[in-house]
């Protein structure tokens, strides 16, 4: 009764929807409003249908902003986006271009009412491309509570120097362990995305990033920003390079930039005021409004769907959303609606908001920018972690936008085809078919033949892949007699004289075995490879025809450096995962094979990690290897181990934001899972045959001389099976440095392997020729991977 | 192999084992009901089974004091220390689920008090979780079964059936592994649209039935079992499919159960796909399901989601728990009772 009570509502919208769609026009809404602002929303949606019947919505929850793009893209690339979408401010540009969104008509004295700077950013070639639903802007924060401990007035500073001297009162070590556990600022206000708390700074120095679709970064305005920035640390000493996890939520920062929209979480339990965020040239808040988007449609859909998002952005449900959620006002009626200014009234920590409404600022509006965005992601974490002078940090950031920049250009104009290059790689395909065909002929062959005469005369067999043997016995006796019992009346006139050697193989129709697997591989894996290999051929940006480049896209793999960074690191990541993982394996599986005490509930418990999904783990890691409170720093140093860190010239190791050592740390995570992978070995080590132990025991070998000249060779077919699996695993693995990274492949691209490159260039860059490319290439090299090992572990089986 | 000529090596360990032999109750002290060989079926020579020798009692003569003594404490310290580590993120997620939100953020972390299980009534309440667990239960146990069965039939034709174009078929199988699966996503979903499957129970299961490794796996199984029995089942008329039910299935057990059980968890655990395929809240399994209690703005409520996270990783123990007495039939009476 209890899992039907969450269901009812559900089952009663299904009805509806099979009911009431006739003659309604149903509006699907992708959205990625989730936790508690959802309600909110709901409840706005329920009111519109009742108050217009004709139209229905359907909001669909689609994830974050990154997998609500991706899921964009591939509904535009198969024809059918939803009649409204919502969209970061930084994706419509993208969308904007393709011809895919239908422009949002506005009367003008609703544009009029909305501020400049918001409509602004969406409008392109005269049209208004997306209407701001919500929207948050930057602020300061500051913790009144470590205000009053440290003496300073109960107000926030004005200007950036009072910052900072607020915040060398506020940087206090409290345990007295001669390390800081209270920070005077913390230059993020959320782990895994904080990247955007800088740009209120770039804007308040009037820093021109992108102008005339030219980049401008190695100025001085982003410089002096990005000095300050180190100086923060460096010099002022309030605040450091990664805080603990949840800093600011555990009230150990006195001040910090963050989005308005996290405020009513955090202040249910701290004591909290926010203030505009000091200026530099002039003063200037980060806005970034959420938007949604039109798909195009018909005609009555999409008037339908217009007319839900203007109802949505009218005062009335605006006012709304800004009461509950926090949410700016994006319009001068909202600002002075009479429900706004009883919020403030009974909520004075917002009142500062509207100060900063004049000085809203939105990011660049431009299809390339969010590599610009990343190019300058990666300058500050060089300068935070004093990797590179701000000089230089800003002259790397330059010169990656210009790429960008150039290669947006140069894919705008049409190129020319070449059809050489297809001719080159069919050839080289049908090649290496031919010669792997011809190889695997002789060796199944051969390998057949001596399966044959040597499980007769040899038992057990020394380098046979045996893999449960001693089920052999329960076969014979069980099995064997009841069938060929119930065999024997039928088996006598009919089968005999057709039955000979040479018929075995072509006795029953094949395709039944095949064909059920072989279709559906056809279709959703052949067909895709295929369709891949001949898109790694062309350029497309998913929203415009593809164009045929032959080569090009290999061509231009071998010029980019960022390729040849990831390949290195992909291949460090392997070398560092792949063995360990197997060892630790195979130790688990050994440990729990010996007879003893407790070791179902040894099975239980180490099987643990390998059932809770990967996402689910990024947060738990994240709070075991991140920064300086870390659990993990915590045990290294409550095991004394730190010292041994401290005297080799480390000293503490931030696991995942140190760019020196996060691929380490998601290392870490993989072999910690790997504890939980001991199932295929510890099946394969229960079907040894025991006699050879006992045998090998009575002669006197040892522990390590069974294992070596027993279990090792024996079980050699099933660790290459294992390390095969596994290197094809790692070598796509992309899950956990996905969410340990924070969707960035950073810091500094650090954990950029060549399955993050491919996501990066095929969702984030809207380059799936060039993706496409990659990952034949990662193949490629997979397969050459897999020889080497195969190489390796036949040596073993044959010795 | 006769182990009684080895073990007359042994005077005194072999009257232990006759003895134990004879009077099968007498408890030898170092004998273990989870003992491999106690559940094997001992060879048949020359239609008499072969006289009882423990394998413990020939191992035992032979260990020195380390082996005996000390490794078992030796291997129960390694397997606690590795339980622990492995244990760690988990039961912190299990403490972070059952803390009231206001101890969440302590610091120093202390343990929660008291332990809130109202967080899991509060989350199952907050999405439709019930449909959530439905979704997921039909799509993962439909393809268990259906991809294992499928991938048996192709693999045991590749491992045993001479056909035409086998070879081209075990190449592109392997293509097929190496290509990243990212590559995958965007034909098949222009795919699944064209098919009118998006967002329904078919285009949740259909295309996750194949995996090309799987079928490699199993292949490369097949082909070590021995051909005998096959030729014998032969013999006696049956056909391919009687021999791969017959034959080749109950020697496979332990393979097939472990291959249900990797397929399981990936299945559960499975977030792109669905995030991809499915659109609307009823479709949604557990994972994607997960995903609604974090906002993209907000601080997630970390309680309330690892509360849910804990709830979708139950089932996944509970089958292991229930799966490992076939894929470690040996084992699985004698050690965990």
């Amino acid at each position: 009764m209890l899992c039907l009570v969450p269901l009812r509502p559900w089952l009663l919208l299904l009805l509806l929807t099979a009911h009431g769609s006739a003659d309604d026009l149903a509006i699907r809404w992708w959205h990625f409003y989730g936790a508690d602002t959802w309600p909110v929303m709901q409840r706005l949606v329920a009111e519109f249908e009742t108050t217009h019947p004709g139209i229905d919505i359907f909001p669909e929850y689609q994830g974050s902003y990154d997998m609500l793009s991706r899921k964009l893209l591939a509904a535009i690339v198969a024809g059918g986006p939803p009649e409204l979408c919502t969209l970061g401010c930084g994706e419509v540009m993208r969308f904007a271009e393709t011809g895919w969104l239908a422009p949002v008509q506005l009367s003008s004295a609703d544009q009029t009412d909305f501020f400049p700077a918001v409509l602004d950013a969406f409008t392109h070639n005269g049209q208004l491309w997306a209407l701001p639903v919500e929207g948050a802007a930057y602020v300061l924060y500051w913790n009144r509570t470590l205000f009053r401990e440290a003496g300073l007035p109960d107000r926030p500073p004005d200007t950036w120097e009072e910052l900072c001297e607020f915040g060398r009162a506020l940087t206090r070590d409290v345990d007295g362990d001669g390390r800081a556990d209270h920070w005077g600022f913390a230059r993020y206000d959320k782990e895994l995305v904080g990247a955007s708390t800088i740009f209120n700074l770039y804007f308040a120095n009037e820093a021109p990033l992108l102008e005339g679709g030219a980049a401008r970064i190695d100025v001085p305005e982003v410089v002096d920003v990005l000095r300050f920035w180190q100086s923060l640390e460096t010099e002022h000493g309030i605040t450091a390079p990664s805080l603990p996890p949840q800093a600011i939520q555990r009230g150990l920062v006195g001040m910090w930039i963050g989005g308005t929209f996290s405020y009513p979480a955090l202040a249910s339990h701290l004591d909290l005021g926010l203030a505009p965020i000091p200026p530099l040239r002039q003063t200037a808040c980060l806005a970034g409004p959420d938007t949604v988007v039109l798909g195009k449609t018909d005609t009555a859909h999409e008037s339908a769907a217009q007319e839900f998002l203007r109802w949505l952005t009218a005062p009335e449900q605006a006012v709304r959303l800004c009461t509950n959620l926090g949410y700016l006002p994006l319009r001068h009626s909202v600002l002075q609606h009479p429900e706004f200014t009883a919020f403030l009234h009974t909520h004075p920590a917002y009142r500062p908001i509207q100060d900063v409404m004049a000085h809203f600022k939105t990011k660049p509006a431009h299809p390339v920018w969010s590599e610009i965005q990343n190019a300058l992601n990666t300058a500050r974490e060089q300068v935070e972690w004093g990797r590179a002078s701000p000089e230089a940090a800003a002259q790397t950031a330059q010169q990656a936008a210009q790429r960008a920049l150039a290669r947006y250009q140069q894919e705008q104009a049409p190129a020319p085809a070449r059809t050489s290059g297809l001719l080159v790689v069919c050839g080289a395909a049908l090649a290496a078919a031919a010669f792997w065909l011809r190889k695997n002929r002789d060796h199944s062959d051969s390998r057949d033949n001596r399966n044959r005469h040597e499980k007769i005369e040899s038992f057990p067999p020394s380098h046979l892949p045996t893999f449960p043997p001693s089920h052999l016995p329960t076969f014979s006796r069980s099995h064997l007699p009841t069938f060929s019992r119930s065999q024997l009346p039928t088996f006598s006139r009919s089968h005999l004289p057709t039955f000979s050697r040479s018929h075995l193989p072509t006795f029953s129709p094949v395709c039944w075995f095949v064909l059920p697997h072989v279709t559906l591989f056809l279709f959703f894996t052949a067909g895709p490879l295929l369709a891949g290999l001949l898109l790694s051929l062309c350029r497309w940006d998913v929203l415009r025809a593809p164009v045929f480049v032959g080569l090009g896209n290999y061509s231009e793999l071998a010029r980019d450096p960022a390729f040849s960074a990831a390949l290195g690191r992909t291949l460090l990541w392997v070398a560092l995962t792949v063995p360990v993982n197997m060892a630790l394996a195979l130790g688990v599986a050994l440990l729990l094979n010996v007879r003893g005490r407790a070791r179902g509930l040894f099975r239980l418990l180490l099987f643990t990690p390998n059932i809770v999904s990967v996402v689910a783990l990024g947060v738990v890691w994240w709070w075991i290897l991140n920064g300086p409170a870390g659990l993990l720093n915590y045990v290294l140093e409550c095991t004394r181990l730190q010292r041994l860190l401290d005297a080799a010239g480390i000293g503490q190791i931030d696991w995942l934001q140190d760019p020196r050592y996060a691929l380490f740390g998601v290392v870490l995570t993989e072999w910690w899972r790997a504890l939980g992978a001991f199932l295929v070995f510890l099946a394969a080590l229960q079907g040894m045959p025991p006699a050879l132990y006992e045998s090998a025991a009575l002669d006197g070998a040892g522990a390590w001389q069974r294992f070596r000249f027993i279990t090792w060779p024996l079980l050699a077919p099933v660790t290459f099976f294992v390390a095969a699996a596994l290197t094809i695993d790692t070598f796509h693995a992309f899950d956990q440095i996905y969410t340990l990274s924070g969707g960035t492949g950073g810091p500094e691209s650090s954990t950029t392997t060549l399955s993050f490159y491919l996501y990066e260039n095929a969702f984030v860059r809207f380059r799936m020729g060039y993706a496409a490319a990659i990952a034949h290439v990662t193949a490629a090299l997979l397969l050459v991977l897999l020889l080497v090992q195969r190489r390796c572990f036949t040596a073993e089986i044959q010795p | 192999m006769n182990l009684n000529t080895h073990a007359a090596a042994q005077p005194r360990r072999l009257d232990q084992a006759l003895r134990r032999q004879l009077e099968p109750h007498v408890p030898s002290d170092q004998s273990d009901p989870a003992d491999p060989s106690d559940a094997l079926p001992r060879p048949a020579i020359d239609g008499k089974v072969a006289p009882r020798v423990s394998s413990n009692a020939a191992k035992v003569s032979h260990l020195s004091a380390f082996s005996s003594r000390l490794f078992p404490m030796f291997r129960l310290f390694l397997l606690a220390a590795g339980a622990l580590v492995a244990l760690g993120p988990f039961l912190w997620m299990l403490l972070t689920a059952l803390s009231p939100a206001e101890q969440m953020y302590a610091y120093p972390p202390r343990w929660p008090w008291p332990l809130q299980w109202s967080n899991f009534i509060e989350v199952w309440r907050a999405a439709p979780f019930g449909r959530f667990f439905l979704n997921t239960a039909v799509v993962t146990s439909a393809v268990v079964v259906l991809r294992v069965s499928v991938s048996t039939l192709c693999a045991f034709a590749l491992a045993r059936l001479r056909f035409r174009g086998s070879e081209w078929l075990l190449f592109l199988l392997l293509l097929g592994v190496l290509v990243p699966g990212e590559l995958r996503l965007a034909p098949s979903f222009v795919l699944l649209r064209a098919l009118g499957w998006l967002d329904t129970y078919a285009g949740l299961i259909v295309p996750r039935i194949e995996n090309p490794l799987l079928v490699l796996l199993l292949r490369q199984f097949f082909l070590t079992l021995p051909r005998d029995l096959e030729d014998a089942a032969r013999l006696d008329g049956c056909g391919a499919l009687r021999v791969l039910w017959h034959v080749v299935v109950p020697l496979s057990k332990p393979v097939l159960a472990l291959a249900a059980l990797m397929t399981f968890q990936a299945l559960w655990n499975d977030f792109t796909w669905p995030l991809l395929m499915t659109s609307s809240t009823e479709m949604k399994p557990l994972q994607v399901g997960l995903a609604l209690l974090s906002d993209q703005h907000r601080h997630t409520q970390l309680n309330l989601l690892m509360a849910a996270t804990v709830m979708s990783v139950a089932p996944v123990l509970l089958v292991f728990y229930a799966a490992q007495r076939w894929f470690l039939p040996n084992l699985a009476w004698s050690g965990l009772r």
